[in-house]
């Protein structure tokens, strides 16, 4: 039986409030989600894709000035009791009305969407502290409540999340476990990537316990370091990408061993990455939704132990699939028939967690009591489990 | 039917049970705090004295009813109350105390057979301000547990860290075995 396709909704667009009091704050929260759909989502200023600043706040003005220096591409949304000569912030007078504060968010997740243009058309912020002329409000209605899941900007969200789950995941459709062909065609020698190198230094450097630098050309290099099991990254996030999704040549990867003294503490934060989040991600790039060689695909699969995933690139269904392997071992074909998902989904995070040592197909099953289950998905559920399982999409769709 | 969810928070004072609560929280949250005794006051200001409750609204007029125990034991005649009815039960640890190790062993312990009915996730928190012990050595502990326990680095301030060790906990009820 095919799986089929699980529907990827657009994210909802991350809003960061600064200057604004609790009290606010949760009319916005209720603003997004009655109003809104949930299309916006009120988050910490470190994680979001667009602020709403009150410039009668006393830090108002110096936050709007900080956020532009600091994030110049992310969109800012400020609001003020009197008219203010704001550049090309997007400007809203109290009292808020929904019309325009949704407009002023619609501008917002746009301009979030193509950061670019934003920077580009965005001088260097001057806000007057005198009252200018009100901006003309447009008198359209924005009826955020129904906003077409066809129009422009939830089909190029749903675009680029789909472009990202391609980058880790592929886009192979499920394969008929009989055809020999098909299910060589999933399969990829993990020791041929940058994964399987990755791997093998780690190992070295453990045992060593000094600290590894591997040089690319020019200036791109990554610096392991043992006793903080994190990784110095000086290359793009595309280019680990690129370095991790093609198999490396022998012998095309030089490194060497650092010194004792060696630490990252002068090391920029942003730099940084745990190793078994590098381990994780260079694993899904390679994998593309494929499995290692040697991986029986009915053979069933147990986790040794849950991988940290608030600290871990998380893919669709990754959750499901853990929990279902914690509590029953499942081979990798009887998993995404019983979580009604694409194969690719489970093969992807079966390489993920193979990475890092994690997956079991022998050992534990011993404890786990393993009972293999029919691939057809009808099956019934006891009640409990049925109402739960109703819940859960709910539940993702709401807090991501 | 209408049937609600009913999770339950807890770890020891200063772990992050309210903060977490606030985090995810659809509405205002109700928290009954009391000043901290000498003995507290240097980890924080207030303590809950009897419960946080918040709400998460679902589709359908669904709601997750989040209950956070008071942390301290001289509080924990509360604890027993708060748990019934409960689907199950997420446990914070504050990795900055003294022995986060033997606090999760201890609520744990004390809620056993309510993990044994229903599923715990566990967060450990504050590994920002203590990165000790490290993640691997809760995990050599919950070797010990008869099941394969969610265990995650959580900063209780954002939303998508309780929501993953929450979504961890629901999976993990939904696929276990009966």
């Amino acid at each position: 039986m095919q799986a089929r396709e699980t529907t990827i909704e657009a994210p909802p667009v991350r809003i960061a409030a600064l200057g604004i009091d609790e009290r606010i704050r949760n009319s916005l929260r209720l603003f997004f989600h009655d109003s809104c759909k949930d299309r916006f989502q009120l988050v910490e200023e470190e994680t979001a894709d667009a602020v709403i600043i009150d410039l009668d706040h006393r830090k108002g003005v110096r936050l709007a000035r900080e956020q532009r220096q600091l994030h110049p591409t992310t969109p800012v949304i400020v609001i003020s009791r009197d008219p203010r000569e704001t550049g090309s912030l997007i400007s809203l007078l109290k009292p808020l009305k929904k019309r325009s504060l949704a407009k002023a968010l619609l501008r917002a997740e746009a301009q979030a969407k193509e950061p670019q243009n934003l920077s580009s058309t965005l001088p260097s912020l001057q806000i007057a502290t005198a009252p200018a002329t009100p901006a003309e409000e447009s008198g359209d209605d924005v009826v955020m409540e129904g906003v077409p899941s066809n129009s422009a900007g939830y089909q190029i969200a749903r675009h680029l999340a789909e472009k990202d789950i391609q980058a880790f995941l592929g886009s192979t459709p499920d394969i008929d476990t009989k055809s020999a062909q098909q299910q060589a065609n999933i399969r990829y020698d993990p020791d041929s990537f940058f994964q399987g190198k990755l791997r093998q230094i780690t190992a070295m450097m453990k045992q060593k316990g000094q600290a590894v630098r591997l040089q690319f050309s020019d200036e791109a290099f990554i610096i392991l370091y043992p006793d903080e099991e994190i990784a110095q990254i000086n290359m793009s996030e595309s280019r680990l990408g690129a370095l991790s999704a093609v198999p490396i040549s022998p012998g095309g990867l030089s490194f060497s061993f650092c010194d004792d003294l060696f630490s990252p503490d002068d090391v920029a934060a942003d730099s940084l990455m745990r190793l078994d989040a590098l381990l994780w991600k260079t694993a899904l790039w390679a994998s593309r939704g494929r499995i290692p060689y040697e991986t029986d695909l009915h053979r069933a699969v147990a986790l040794d132990r849950w991988p940290n995933l608030t600290r871990l690139l998380l893919l669709p269904n990754t959750l499901e699939i853990a929990a279902l392997w914690a509590e029953q071992p499942h081979s990798l074909i009887e998993t995404a028939a019983k979580l009604k998902i694409p194969q690719r989904y489970v093969f992807g995070f079966y390489s993920a967690v193979f990475a890092l040592g994690l997956a079991n197909t022998g050992e534990t099953l011993k404890t786990l009591d393993y009972i293999p289950i029919a691939a057809d998905t009808g099956e019934k559920q006891p009640a409990s489990a049925s109402w739960l399982s109703n819940w859960i999409p709910f539940f993702r769709s709401k807090n991501g | 039917m209408k049937k609600d969810l009913k999770i339950i928070f807890t770890g020891p004072v200063g772990a992050g049970k309210t903060t977490a609560i606030n985090a995810i929280s659809d509405t205002d949250t109700v928290s009954t705090n009391e000043s901290s005794t000498d003995e507290l006051r240097y980890r924080k200001n207030s303590t809950t004295v009897a419960m946080d409750y918040g709400i998460i609204n679902m589709v359908d007029s669904k709601r997750v009813h989040l209950y956070g125990t008071p942390g301290q034991e001289r509080f924990d005649f509360m604890w027993d109350i708060l748990i019934q009815g409960g689907m199950g039960l997420v446990l914070l640890v504050d990795n900055a105390r003294p022995d986060p190790l033997e606090d999760m062993q201890f609520f744990l312990q004390r809620f056993g057979d309510f993990i044994q009915r229903t599923r715990v996730a566990i967060g450990v928190t504050r590994m920002d301000i203590s990165s000790t012990p490290r993640l691997n050595e809760y995990q050599t502990l919950l070797n010990d547990q008869a099941r394969n326990i969610p265990l995650f680095e959580v900063d209780a301030r954002v939303r998508q860290d309780v929501s993953i060790l929450l979504q961890s906990l629901l999976h993990s009820l939904d696929h276990q075995k009966r």
